[in-house]
C-alpha cells in the first residue's frame, strides 16, 4: 500500500517538470483549496445540528408542564380542585336542604306551642272567673268575708299574672315562627336557586375540564410530534454532517491518483510497446477515478441540497405544528377553553361561597330562636311559680274553709278549683319545657353546623394561566428557533456552491487526462487487452480504497467475454480482487478476500443517497473494538465485549457460536446503541429515489442488480459472516469493537 | 471534563470535526497531524487515542506499535479511524495492538457512544 505522499514531495515532484505535474499540482491545489470550506460547512452544520437538538430537549420540557408525575401535573392539579369544588359545593346544599328541615321541625314545635299557650290562657282565664266568684261568694260569707276577700284578690292577682305570662310567651311565639317562616321560605328559595346554578355551573365546567382536556391531549400530542420531527431533523443534519467527510475520501483519492501519475515514465518514446500498454493502462485508471470522482462530487452536491432542503422543509413543517400549539384554540376560532375553564372555577367557588352562606343564614335564624326559647324559658318558669303560687294560695284557702265548718264549703269548692287549675297549668309547663328541650336540640345541629368550616384546597386560577401562559411562550420560542435554524440551513445550502465549483475543477483536470489518454493509445489492441487482464495483480497493493477498486472493477467489466478468457491468467495472476477465483487458485491466503463489496459505492451503483448516510444495518464495514489486551484494571472479565457476543433474532446467531469466535462467553452486556433509523422510518431522507426521475431510478436499480450489493463489508470467509453480522450491530455497521 | 483524547488525522477536516463532536461531549481533544505529532502530545492525561491508518512520517500501525513498545501507555486504547474497511487491514491493526475500528465517515453519534464505552 503506498503511503501518503507529502505535499514536499509533491512541490518537489512538479518542480522538475514530470509531464504529468501541471495536472496533478492542479488537482492537488483544488482538493487543498476545498478543505476549507468542507470544513466550514462541517463546522456550522454541526452547530445547527447542536441548536436542533437544544431546540428538541426544549420541546420535550414543554410536556413536563402538563404531564407531572402523579398528581404534579396541572390536570391532575385543575381536576382535583374542580372535583373537590363541586362536591363542597353540593356538600353545603344538603346540609342547607337538612337545616331547612329542621327549621321546618322547629316551626311545627313553634305551632304547638301556641296550641299550649291558649290552653295556658284559658287556665288563665278559669282562675280569674274563680277569683271572682271567689269575690261574689265573699259577699255572702258573712264571717269568712275577709278571708274570701283575699283568696279572691290573690286568685285574681295570680290570674293576672298567668296572663301577663301567656301574653309574653305568645308574642315569643309569634315572633320566633314568624322569623323561622321567612328563613324556611327564604331559604327553600335559596337552596333551589343554588341547585340549578350548581347543575349549570357543574355542567359548564365540566365541559370547560373536557375541552382543556382535549387540548392538552392534543397539544401533547403534537408535542410528541414535533419532538419526534426534531429528532428527526437532528437525525438528518447528522447525516449531513457525515457527507462532509467525503472532503477526507476526496483527498485520499486524489493523492492516489497523484501518486499514481507521478509514478509514470517521462519519457514515453523510450518505452516498449508492453510499457506503452501499461502505461497507457495506468492512465486509464486514473482518468476512471477522476470521472468517478467528478460524479461523485456531483452527486453529492445535489444530495447535499436536498437533503438541506428537505430539512428546511421538516423544520418549516415543525413550526407549523408549534404554531398550532401556541394557540388556546384548536376546534372553534372562537372558543378558549383556558378562559372558559377558569370562568367556570371561578363560578363554582362562588357558588361554594354561597352555599355556605346559606347555611349559615339558616344556621344564624336558629341561633335567634335558641334565644327566643331562652326567653320563652324565663316566662315558662315565671309561669310555673305563679301555679305553685295558686295551689299554695288553694290549700290555704282550704284550710280556711275547714276551719269555717259547712259555711267555708264554697271556699273548699273555689278552691280545688284552683288547685285544679294549678295542675293544668303545671302540666302546661312541662309540655313547654318539653317543647324547649326540642327545639333546642334542633338548634343546637344547626349552631353545630354553623361553627363546621370546610377548608378547601386552594387552586390559584392565575398558576392556571400561567402554565398555559408558558406553554405558549415555550411553544413560541421554539417557533422562532426554527426560523433561526431554517434560516441557517438555507445559508449552508446555498455556500454549497463550492462543491459545484470543486467539480468544474476536477471536470477540466478529467478532461485533459482525457485528451492526454487519448494520445497514448496503443496500437496493438489485442496486446492492450491482454495486458489488462494482468493489470490487476500488479496493482492491487496500491489500491486498498474500495473506490478505486470498484473503478478497476467497472473497466473490468466493460471488457468483452472473449477477450478475458482467450488470454489464460497465470495461476499466481489473478484479476484484480477477482471474486470468482477459488481460494486454492490463489498462492496468498491473504489475497482471498471471497465475496467483496463495497465501501460506500459511488451512487450510480446504489439508490442515490447521501454519501456516508448510515446503511441498513448489517450491510457495510462498520465500526470494531478488538479484544485488546488491558490492565486489570481496564478489563475485568470480559467488561469490553465484543458484538458478536449478543444476540439477535434477526441475525439468528447462537450465542455458543459468537463467543466461541469472540473468546468471551459474557454475553449481552453492551447496551444497545440506537441504530440508525430503518429506511421505511424515514423514506424522506434514507433514500432519494423521491428526489429522481423515474428514468434514474430504472437506471440505478438495474446497476445495482448487475453489481454487488452495496456496502458490506469484506468477509474473510463464510464462516466469519455471523461474527461480522453481531459484532457491527450496537454502534453502527462501520464500527468494531476488537 | 471527562477525559481527554488525542485525535491523530492528517486531514484538518477530520481532525475538527472529530475535536467538535467530542468536545461537544464533554470531552478534552487534541489534535496531531501524524503519528510523530502524536507520540510527541501523548500524556499522562490522555486516555484514549483516535487515529487515521495512512499518514505520513508515521502512519497508525506504527503508531500503535511505538504507543504498545512504551511501558507507559502500553494499555492506552487506540481505535483506529480510517477509510481502510479491508479485513487483513483490521487483523493487522488488531495484531499491531489496536482497540477498535471505525471506517469513516463516522456517524457523530456513534462515535461518542463508542468513546463512552472506552472511557466509561
Amino acid at each position: 500500500m503506498p503511503k501518503a505522499l507529502s505535499t514536499q514531495t509533491l512541490s518537489q515532484t512538479a518542480e522538475v517538470k514530470h509531464p504529468w505535474a501541471d495536472l496533478v499540482a492542479a488537482l492537488e491545489r483544488a482538493v487543498r483549496n476545498s478543505e476549507d470550506n468542507f470544513l466550514d460547512l462541517g463546522m456550522n452544520l454541526q452547530k445547527i445540528q447542536l441548536a436542533s437538538s437544544h431546540q428538541q430537549k426544549k420541546i420535550s420540557a414543554t410536556m413536563g408542564l402538563f404531564k407531572g408525575s402523579e398528581q404534579s401535573g396541572i390536570l391532575q392539579k385543575i381536576s382535583a380542585y374542580v372535583h373537590g369544588s363541586q362536591t363542597r359545593t353540593s356538600s353545603a346544599q344538603l346540609k342547607a336542604a337538612e337545616l331547612c328541615q329542621n327549621l321546618q321541625k322547629m316551626i311545627h314545635l313553634v305551632d304547638t306551642f301556641s296550641r299550649k299557650c291558649h290552653s295556658l290562657e284559658r287556665a288563665g282565664l278559669l282562675l280569674h272567673v274563680i277569683g271572682t266568684n271567689t269575690g261574689i261568694e265573699c259577699a255572702r260569707a258573712a264571717a269568712m268575708e275577709a278571708t274570701f276577700k283575699v283568696v279572691s284578690q290573690d286568685t285574681i292577682a295570680l290570674a293576672e299574672q298567668i296572663r301577663t305570662a301567656t301574653d309574653s310567651l305568645s308574642d315569643q311565639t309569634t315572633r320566633a315562627r314568624n322569623e323561622q317562616t321567612a328563613t324556611l321560605q327564604t331559604a327553600n328559595r335559596n337552596i333551589e336557586a343554588l341547585r340549578e346554578l350548581s347543575q349549570s355551573s357543574n355542567k359548564t365546567t365540566d365541559d370547560a375540564m373536557v375541552k382543556v382536556s382535549e387540548l392538552v391531549d392534543y397539544s401533547i400530542n403534537m408535542v410528541n410530534h414535533a419532538n419526534q420531527l426534531a429528532g428527526e431533523i437532528t437525525l438528518g443534519i447528522n447525516r449531513v454532517v457525515m457527507g462532509i467527510q467525503f472532503h477526507d475520501n476526496l483527498r485520499q483519492r486524489v493523492e492516489h491518483i497523484n501518486h499514481a501519475l507521478l509514478e509514470l515514465p517521462e519519457d514515453l518514446a523510450a518505452l516498449t510497446s508492453e510499457e506503452h500498454c501499461q502505461n497507457y493502462l495506468n492512465v486509464e485508471l486514473q482518468k476512471a477515478q477522476l470521472d468517478q470522482l467528478v460524479e461523485e462530487l456531483e452527486s453529492l452536491y445535489h444530495t447535499q441540497n436536498q437533503a438541506l432542503a428537505h430539512i428546511v422543509e421538516e423544520i418549516y413543517r415543525l413550526q407549523g405544528r408549534l404554531g398550532g400549539m401556541a394557540s388556546e384554540k384548536h376546534q372553534n376560532i372562537n372558543e378558549n377553553p383556558v378562559a372558559e375553564l377558569l370562568s367556570g372555577i371561578a363560578s363554582l367557588e362562588q357558588l361554594n361561597t354561597d352555599s355556605q352562606t346559606l347555611g349559615q343564614g339558616i344556621a344564624a335564624s336558629a341561633a335567634r330562636a335558641n334565644e327566643v326559647a331562652r326567653e320563652m324559658q324565663q316566662a315558662i318558669q315565671s309561669t310555673f311559680s305563679i301555679a305553685t303560687q295558686v295551689k299554695i294560695n288553694a290549700l290555704n284557702a282550704i284550710i280556711k274553709a275547714a276551719k269555717f265548718g259547712p259555711m267555708g264549703e264554697s271556699l273548699q269548692v273555689l278552691a280545688q278549683g284552683m288547685v285544679g287549675v294549678s295542675r293544668d297549668v303545671r302540666q302546661l309547663v312541662n309540655l313547654f319545657n318539653d317543647l324547649l328541650q326540642q327545639l333546642a336540640e334542633l338548634t343546637r345541629n344547626d349552631l353545630g353546623e354553623k361553627n363546621a368550616t370546610q377548608n378547601a384546597d386552594s387552586l390559584e386560577t392565575l398558576d392556571v394561566q400561567q402554565v398555559f401562559d408558558q406553554f405558549a411562550a415555550e411553544l413560541q420560542q421554539a417557533r422562532s428557533s426554527c426560523d433561526e435554524l431554517a434560516q441557517n440551513l438555507e445559508r449552508e445550502t446555498r455556500g454549497l456552491v463550492f462543491i459545484g465549483e470543486l467539480k468544474e475543477t476536477l471536470a477540466v483536470q478529467a478532461a485533459q487526462l482525457g485528451v492526454q489518454l487519448a494520445e497514448l493509445e496503443p496500437p496493438d489492441q489485442d496486446q492492450l487487452t491482454s495486458q489488462r487482464n494482468q493489470f490487476g495483480s500488479q496493482l492491487y497493493q496500491r489500491y486498498t480504497m474500495d473506490e478505486e477498486r470498484a473503478v478497476h472493477r467497472r473497466i473490468l467489466s466493460a471488457i468483452p467475454a472473449a477477450a478475458i478468457t482467450s488470454a489464460a491468467p497465470a495461476v499466481d495472476d489473478c484479476l484484480f480482487f477477482d471474486d470468482n477465483e477459488p481460494a486454492a487458485a490463489t498462492a496468498d491466503p491473504s489475497l482471498d478476500f471471497g465475496e467483496i463489496e463495497l465501501f460506500d459505492a459511488p451512487p450510480q451503483s446504489n439508490e442515490p443517497e447521501l454519501w456516508g448516510a448510515a446503511p441498513a444495518p448489517g450491510t457495510e464495514a462498520g465500526i470494531e473494538l478488538f479484544d485488546t489486551p488491558a490492565p486489570s484494571n481496564q478489563r475485568q472479565g470480559g467488561e469490553i465485549e465484543l458484538f458478536d457476543s449478543l444476540e439477535t433474532a434477526a441475525e439468528g446467531v447462537s450465542s455458543e457460536n459468537s463467543a466461541a469466535l469472540a473468546g468471551d462467553e459474557k454475553a449481552g452486556s453492551i447496551e444497545l446503541f440506537d441504530p440508525p433509523a430503518p429506511v421505511e422510518a424515514q423514506p424522506k431522507i434514507e433514500h432519494w429515489d423521491d428526489f429522481t426521475s423515474p428514468a434514474d431510478s430504472a437506471a440505478q436499480t438495474s446497476d445495482a442488480e448487475a453489481q454487488d450489493p452495496p456496502g458490506q463489508s469484506l468477509s474473510p470467509g463464510a464462516e466469519d459472516e455471523p461474527k461480522k453480522a453481531t459484532e457491527k450491530e450496537d454502534f453502527g455497521d462501520n464500527i468494531e469493537l476488537f | 471534563m471527562a477525559g481527554t483524547i488525542l485525535s491523530v488525522d492528517d486531514s484538518k477536516s477530520i481532525r475538527q470535526m472529530v475535536s467538535f463532536v467530542l468536545t461537544n461531549a464533554h470531552y478534552q481533544v487534541i489534535e496531531a497531524e501524524d503519528g510523530l505529532d502524536a507520540l510527541k502530545k501523548i500524556t499522562p492525561d490522555v486516555k484514549l487515542v483516535l487515529s487515521d491508518l495512512n499518514m505520513p512520517n508515521m502512519d497508525g500501525l506504527e503508531l500503535i506499535k511505538a504507543i504498545r513498545a512504551n511501558p507507559d501507555t502500553k494499555f492506552l486504547p487506540v481505535i483506529m479511524l480510517t477509510t481502510e474497511s479491508q479485513d487483513d487491514k483490521k487483523q493487522a491493526g488488531k495484531a499491531a495492538g489496536a482497540t477498535g475500528w471505525i471506517v469513516k465517515p463516522f456517524n457523530p453519534e456513534q462515535l461518542i457512544a463508542v468513546v463512552r464505552k472506552i472511557l466509561g
